[in-house]
């Protein structure tokens, strides 16, 4: 049987990942992205909003999200719209909402694993390693020749948090701060990691890859560092066992 | 002493600009020893003191420390996370600008002490 052909929504989610990727955002390629969506609009509006509801986050307007996600929910409800909302909204550093919108798609498609997928990482995201790791047992129920690959990284958090080295309220604190710096500078995620320290065991860096220059990370982290600096309670819990940080991402050829 | 932090920096700014990835993992791991031994006499004092890397860095950024202290040991906690890639990992690619991130954050420390003296 020939391969069916993606559907148009797909193929533009596909061009506006692809755009959402590179070091500057290609304006002329997302307009060509909206108007193949605005067609879009006379056979599938729901999906076509949700492609808007990405071209938005691309462009920070987070007004112009959130109004394209209620289209795109009015128009024809499908958990996917919530998984896409939740990945715009994930652009624009609202790790707590992208967390809520990502289970809220979930309750709504509990056995879809690509869902399931993202609710974790939202849940990553969002320093939430309990219900993360609750969700890697759902996963693996439902497919258990497939590792969940944050799986183990998930589990060790959540054991130096049962050993008291820090606290899942202070990881989130410090999330949410780092997450406030990168909004404020509107800078784009390429990825993240969460690193255990090699020679102090139980402690870990979350870095955020970012569309940046080191110099623009060293910024950002300098902001972030003078924010934690005056908060007490960071500086109690987690202190630096568990402590965000940029790195840059730029694409560019600085490998030997 | 008969090697200075501020001779260490210098050393880590002449590996980043060299050619290979040993090149910028000897900045990195150069450009965080800078910025580790220019913070022992602001965190201890003046006085001789030989913390371990955890130890330095808790002792700056404790609760109740002055935010100069506090963003030092932020900062250095940073560097330690790429130094320590660059030490242990040399399966994972280590780029020129990941020692240019050591080196500004050590940049950072050498300005938030030297600035505080």
């Amino acid at each position: 049987m020939a391969p069916q052909p993606l559907p148009e929504a797909h193929r533009l989610a596909e061009r506006l990942a692809h755009i959402g990727a590179a070091d500057t955002i290609d304006e002329f390629a997302l307009r060509q992205v909206e108007a193949d969506a605005e067609k879009l609009m006379r056979s599938d509006a729901a999906a076509a909003n949700a492609v808007l509801v990405m071209v938005a986050a691309l462009r920070w307007d987070v007004d112009e999200m959130k109004r394209r996600h209620r289209s795109a929910i009015r128009l024809g409800d499908s958990p996917y719209t919530r998984y896409d909302y939740s990945n715009a909204l994930t652009v624009v550093g609202e790790i707590d909402a992208a967390f809520d919108v990502a289970r809220d798609g979930l309750s709504r498609a509990p056995d879809d694993l690509e869902v399931l997928y993202r609710v974790i990482v939202a849940a990553v995201l969002a320093a939430r390693f309990h219900e993360a790791r609750a969700l890697c047992d759902r996963w693996r129920k439902l497919s258990p020749q497939e590792e969940m690959p944050h799986e183990p990284t998930i589990a060790s958090l959540v054991q130096a948090i049962k050993r008291g080295v820090f606290s899942e309220a202070g990881a989130r604190k410090a999330l949410r701060m780092a997450s406030a710096v990168r909004r404020n500078a509107r800078m784009r995620i390429k990825g993240f990691s969460i690193e255990p320290s090699v020679e102090d065991p139980g402690e870990f860096a979350f870095e955020y890859a970012l569309i940046a220059s080191p110099a623009e990370t060293a910024e950002l982290n300098y902001a972030l560092a003078c924010r934690m600096a005056d908060s007490e309670d960071l500086l109690e819990d987690p202190g630096t066992r568990f402590v965000p940080m940029f790195v840059a991402r730029a694409s560019g050829g600085d490998h030997a | 002493m008969a090697t200075t932090p501020e001779e260490l920096l210098q050393a880590a700014e002449t590996f980043v600009d060299a050619s290979t990835e040993v090149d910028w993992r000897n900045a990195a791991i150069c450009g965080y020893y800078a910025a580790f031994h220019k913070c022992i006499p602001f965190a201890y004092g003046g006085r001789t003191a030989r913390p371990g890397h955890s130890e330095l860095i808790d002792m700056l950024a404790r609760p109740h420390s002055s935010p100069a202290f506090s963003r030092a040991g932020i900062l250095l906690r940073h560097s330690k996370v790429l130094r320590e890639r660059a030490t242990y990992r040399l399966e994972v690619d280590f780029a020129r600008r990941d020692a240019h991130s050591v080196l500004s954050a050590s940049r950072q420390v050498f300005d938030i002490v030297d600035g505080a003296q």
